[in-house]
């Protein structure tokens, strides 16, 4: 039995990542750490009450109060709007689309990863939702051009991670609801930081491409007036949909949620559009969608539950009090926390490591003076990077699956992208501006 | 066995396509009720109390299908340095373990759910629905989830 919940804190730790690490479900162990900790607390609980009725109760109210939200039910249909739009002709049109743009820049048609993970992230509420249905399609043709093979896989691994970034983002869903801070309004703040990295990763793009003309083939494909305005219709249908999710949200015409209703309708109008949709179709992104939100719905009712039973217990007050009794500086607080995520990045992926980590890390952050809203953007570009650092990468596992090229080649394309990242999130923390400045301006 | 293992696979299934059809009628829902704001200033007043449920359904009623499906994430970096015959072996611990949570987790949700009944607990909203009906899903998504973990542990001892 232990009565301090500092060393609570540490034997939960230890307890949680045994759990994760010897391959027991990611839900079901974050369950077990929470009965764990709530009987190893030394509790005053009067006799007649037994410790497994408390349990049984917080459990119970935990996984349907985690459940029974509104704001969550937003999670399954933007997962339902993505399985419908990776089944439709999206990535293929994209490409057709932007080729006639992007192919006179210098680097050509290695722009075409960043784009159109940019145009997908916006209408796409996850990083590996976003790497597999651009990849699907880019990778084999920029190698078929002559393209270089290394670039496109590591601008495809940066820009993938976007999915989180630019709204709509199933990420900040969570982290709303988790840290009660408004959905509409992350939303809104991801948006030009999301812009800022994608550009940054064409800038790139371009130098290389200056510095060493063998990443790109000699001969260039061009194009006529007449084929770039050909190329409109493949992607007005993209941009009208992007308008349709983003505008009513910025505009306060509808919720997040109401947005992920149109939004399944809107990319259902658009694989028709598309001659991509079937009954067929339609029934098989439902049963993934179904999987899809199921797994992470799981993971989060389990840390909710967690997070019940360490507030019960005391030690995410505890560990506040002993954080700041250290006496950092925000900055230098921010960057441990940092450095804490990106280690975390390597073995969890992004939603279980936002929901593990956010019952304690945010009180701790909002008492040094940072603000929930700025903290949600930051908090996504850290688990951006875990989508992307070696061996637990889920975006590069997609790419693996795709390109069947070995992961250390991957990991190694990846990481002018890795660095690009870092220089945008110590740009959004000398200049948090860029995370507030649309919020601000947005209709109330 | 084998007969069991598929009774329950298609069972899971089943659940499955429940829950599919709770996410399509979420949509429906929440559609209609813009349509009817955007075009009659009406709402259907059961709206946003209603989603919550139907998420929570179309969850619980999931859990057994992506279990089956592998869809369920777990983190594998150590366990996979390790032979096939001692991944069967982890893969059956882990099952029990999260059996052993899972009747937990289904005797307290029928406590929950049966509390609810008894005392005719009501929804706080407009609809006052009986909470019972919202919760009972708990306990039946569970039951699916527990017969598909069995299932999983035949197959890997006939292995």
């Amino acid at each position: 039995m232990i009565s301090d919940p500092l060393v609570l804190s540490v034997v939960i730790m230890v307890i949680m990542f045994s759990l994760l690490l010897s391959s027991i479900w990611i839900g079901v162990s974050l369950i077990i750490t929470g009965i764990a900790g709530m009987l190893l607390f030394e509790h005053n609980l009067p006799a007649a009450i037994s410790i497994y009725d408390k349990i049984g109760d917080l459990l119970a109210s935990s996984l349907y109060d985690a459940l029974n939200s509104w704001s969550l039910a937003a999670l399954p249909m933007f997962i339902l709007m993505g399985e419908i739009l990776y089944k439709s002709s999206i990535s293929t049109r994209l490409l057709n689309g932007l080729k006639p743009w992007l192919s006179h820049i210098p680097g050509g048609l290695l722009h075409v990863n960043v784009a159109a993970c940019s145009l997908f992230a916006a209408v796409s509420g996850s990083s590996t939702a976003t790497t597999a249905t651009v990849g699907k399609i880019t990778l084999n043709e920029l190698e078929k051009r002559g393209y270089s093979k290394s670039i496109a896989m590591g601008s495809l691994a940066g820009a993938g991670t976007l999915g989180f970034l630019i709204p709509p983002s199933l990420i900040m869903i969570i982290y709303g609801v988790l840290a009660d801070t408004s959905i509409g309004k992350l939303f809104v703040a991801g948006i030009l930081p999301g812009l800022l990295l994608a550009t940054m990763y064409s800038i790139y793009i371009m130098i290389v491409a200056k510095i060493d003309p063998s990443v790109e083939p000699e001969i260039k494909e061009t194009f006529t007036w007449a084929q770039k305005f050909d190329s409109l219709k493949d992607l007005v249908p993209v941009f009208s949909l992007i308008t349709l999710i983003l505008g009513s949200i910025y505009g306060g015409l509808a919720t997040p949620t109401e947005a992920a209703a149109l939004g399944v309708l809107g990319s259902i109008l658009l694989a028709i559009y598309f001659k991509s949709f079937s009954w067929e179709i339609f029934k098989n992104a439902t049963l993934n969608a179904v999987v899809t939100s199921t797994m992470i719905s799981f993971i989060i009712a389990g840390a909710v539950f967690l997070s019940q039973v360490i507030g019960f217990l005391g030690i995410a007050r505890a560990m506040s009090e002993f954080i700041t009794g250290l006496g950092l500086s925000p900055l230098m607080l921010i960057l441990l926390i940092g450095i804490m995520y990106i280690i975390l990045g390597m073995i969890l992926e992004a939603i279980s490591i936002v929901v593990m980590t956010l019952p304690i890390v945010l009180p701790i952050v909002v008492l040094a003076g940072f603000d929930p809203l700025w903290f949600g953007v930051f908090l996504v570009f850290m688990v951006e990077m875990a989508q992307i650092t070696p061996p637990v990468g889920f975006s590069l596992f997609v790419i693996q699956s795709i390109s069947n090229e070995k992961i250390e080649a991957i990991v190694k394309a990846t990481f002018p992208f890795f660095i690009m990242m870092i220089m945008t999130v110590m740009a959004i923390t000398f200049f948090p501006e860029i995370v507030h400045y649309l919020p601000d301006q947005m209709v109330k | 066995m084998n007969t069991l293992s598929n009774f329950i696979d298609k069972l899971s299934k089943g659940g499955a396509y429940l829950s599919g059809l709770l996410l399509v009628g979420l949509v429906g829902m929440i559609l209609t009720e813009i349509f009817l704001r955007f075009f009659f200033d009406k709402s259907t007043m059961i709206a946003d109390e209603y989603s919550g449920y139907l998420y929570l359904a179309s969850i619980f009623l999931g859990l057994a299908y992506t279990f089956v499906q592998g869809g369920h994430i777990r983190i594998n970096i150590v366990t996979s340095k390790l032979s096939k015959g001692s991944n069967t072996f982890i893969d059956i611990i882990a099952s029990f373990v999260t059996l052993a949570v899972l009747f937990f987790i289904l005797y307290r949700t029928i406590l929950f759910t049966y509390d609810s009944y008894e005392f005719e607990m009501l929804s706080e909203a407009v609809s006052e629905t009986p909470l019972y009906l919202t919760q009972i899903v708990m306990p039946i998504g569970i039951i699916l989830f527990i017969l598909a973990v069995i299932s999983f542990i035949i197959k890997k001892v006939q292995k």
